[in-house]
């Protein structure tokens, strides 16, 4: 049997992943704040003479960090984050989670909180709001809480959101992401309060993508009946 | 395989959200109703181990590959709608915060913004399907003017007599997390764990906004909603697009062998 097809095979089982992958982005259009990661494919040589046996693989990339679109809501707990900078977070066992899904809530003890019930950290721990008062964020992304009498209004600074950023991060579903090399504590964006984050998918460039894989899967699927004919051309050969 | 149970969470989705959407839709004109809005988030990933890699030495590399989307939460927006002047004494409308109390039969407390109230056979104020407010307030068979203040406070006004008697006073009250409240339908709440228990609003702060024939629209915002719709039309179809392709290219598997 010839080595040309498991080289080919290599590229198909690649393309398939790399289908997978694409598959996620497009289901993850509307995710909030979703940030799409990326693949690309790598060459392993096992033979480094020309025309050698080599073989290729679907690699991590990195996580495309560009901003989705800001979508306006006037929800007071929705932030969302304009250019670098997370929202620190509490996982559930106390480890430092980053997210960018700015969808938060007040839960019944009036913490901030993700869709999960985390609490979103401040500089000084988490963040709770007064009864009977409205929450305010400003772009730096310090937090007052407001109280409306009548005329007057009293308002009281709470604490600022701690931002942090990481090159590398780990998805962890639900937005959040464990970070895996340091953690720096860093802000270089703006808060909008009342408004979301949209997901940074491109429809347009995951089409292209899927069809892309879709083309080399076929031309792939061809190489290896190429190299079957020749195989078999091979073996019918008259002895002698 | 996965590509095909990826996108049909993603098309399970965006199906949810057009559910909400109608759902939505169709409340445009029911008094006091929230919109809700649905919450996306990323399902978990799984790691596909692909070898020690050239490009990325730190750590085995490993392609995280994420499983689809889910809506975690339907989240409703409690924000007031517009008030519409309707005319009748009992039409009620809350213009800030606060929820009115009604019980149904089995004594239930339920929560509601919506204040198109009646008089029953006993002359209590009762919700139009029929709950009675509570605490309960009576209206005198032979009162001409019933006058609802701002503070709550009910007063009636007799055929012969210039003198007003107040009779009772309408209770808001208000939740620590209004968002944890449970739909109970009929444009009714219950509290919950996620909400709290309820806690009566001081009238005498200038919290309580009662307007007497009022009443609070439907805070669905039909231009929205629609633009809404086309996205998530779309987004299905582009995840539908996956799925044939995944298809064409187990086709393609299959089709190897001859």
């Amino acid at each position: 049997m010839s080595h040309e097809i498991y080289s080919t095979l290599s590229g198909m089982m690649g393309v398939w992943q790399q289908t997978e992958l694409i598959a996620n982005n497009l289901a993850n259009v509307s995710t909030q704040a979703y940030k799409a990661p990326r693949a690309s494919f790598e060459q392993v040589d096992h033979d480094p003479r020309p025309l050698g046996n080599s073989f290729s693989r679907l690699v991590p990339g990195y996580i495309d960090q560009r901003d989705g679109p800001i979508i306006q809501d006037g929800v007071e707990t929705h932030l969302a984050i304009r250019g670098k900078g997370m929202l620190t977070v509490e996982g559930a066992n106390g480890e430092l989670l980053l997210t960018r899904n700015g969808n938060l809530r007040l839960d019944v003890n009036r913490f901030l909180v993700t869709q999960e019930g985390e609490r979103v950290l401040g500089r000084s721990g988490p963040i709770q709001i007064p009864q009977d008062e409205k929450v305010e964020i400003d772009r730096e992304g310090n937090v007052t809480s407001r109280r409306d009498l009548g005329m007057d209004t009293v308002s009281t600074y709470i604490d600022q959101l701690q931002f942090a950023h990481s090159d590398d991060l780990m998805p962890r579903g639900g937005g959040r992401y464990t970070p895996l090399g340091n953690v720096e504590d860093i802000m270089e964006g703006d808060v909008v309060q009342g408004a979301l984050e949209g997901s940074n998918v491109d429809p347009m460039n995951a089409m292209v993508e899927l069809i892309q894989s879709a083309r080399y899967f076929d031309i792939y699927q061809r190489a290896i009946q190429t190299a079957d004919s020749l195989d078999q051309t091979a073996y019918a050969m008259p002895r002698g | 395989m996965r590509a095909l149970y990826t996108a049909a969470t993603g098309m399970r989705a965006q199906q949810m959200r057009i559910d909400n959407i109608a759902n939505n839709l169709s409340n445009v004109s029911t008094t006091g109703y929230k919109k809700a809005r649905e919450a996306f988030e990323d399902l978990v990933y799984q790691t596909v181990p692909v070898g020690s890699s050239s490009l990325i030495n730190q750590r085995p590399a490993a392609l995280e590959m994420g499983t689809g989307t889910r809506i975690v939460a339907v989240q409703r927006d409690f924000s007031t709608g517009d008030l519409t002047y309707s005319g009748n004494e009992l039409d009620l409308a809350i213009g800030g915060r606060g929820f009115f109390v009604v019980q149904d039969a089995n004594g239930n407390q339920r929560y509601t913004r919506d204040g198109r109230f009646q008089r029953n056979l006993n002359g209590e104020m009762v919700t139009a399907a029929g709950l009675t407010l509570s605490p309960s307030i009576q209206i005198p068979q032979d009162a001409a003017r019933v006058i609802v203040n701002e503070d709550g406070s009910v007063q009636v006004e007799y055929k012969d007599d210039t003198d007003v008697v107040t009779i009772g006073q309408i209770q808001l009250v208000e939740f620590q997390n209004p968002a944890g409240l449970r739909s109970a339908g009929g444009n009714l709440f219950m509290a919950t764990p996620e909400s709290g228990q309820p806690m009566f609003m001081d009238t005498d702060q200038g919290m309580v906004n009662i307007q007497q024939a009022f009443l609070e629209s439907s805070n669905v915002d039909v231009a929205e909603e629609l633009i809404t719709m086309i996205v998530a039309q779309r987004s299905f179809e582009l995840t539908s697009k996956v799925v044939e392709t995944s298809d064409q290219m187990l086709q393609t598997v299959s089709g190897m062998k001859r």
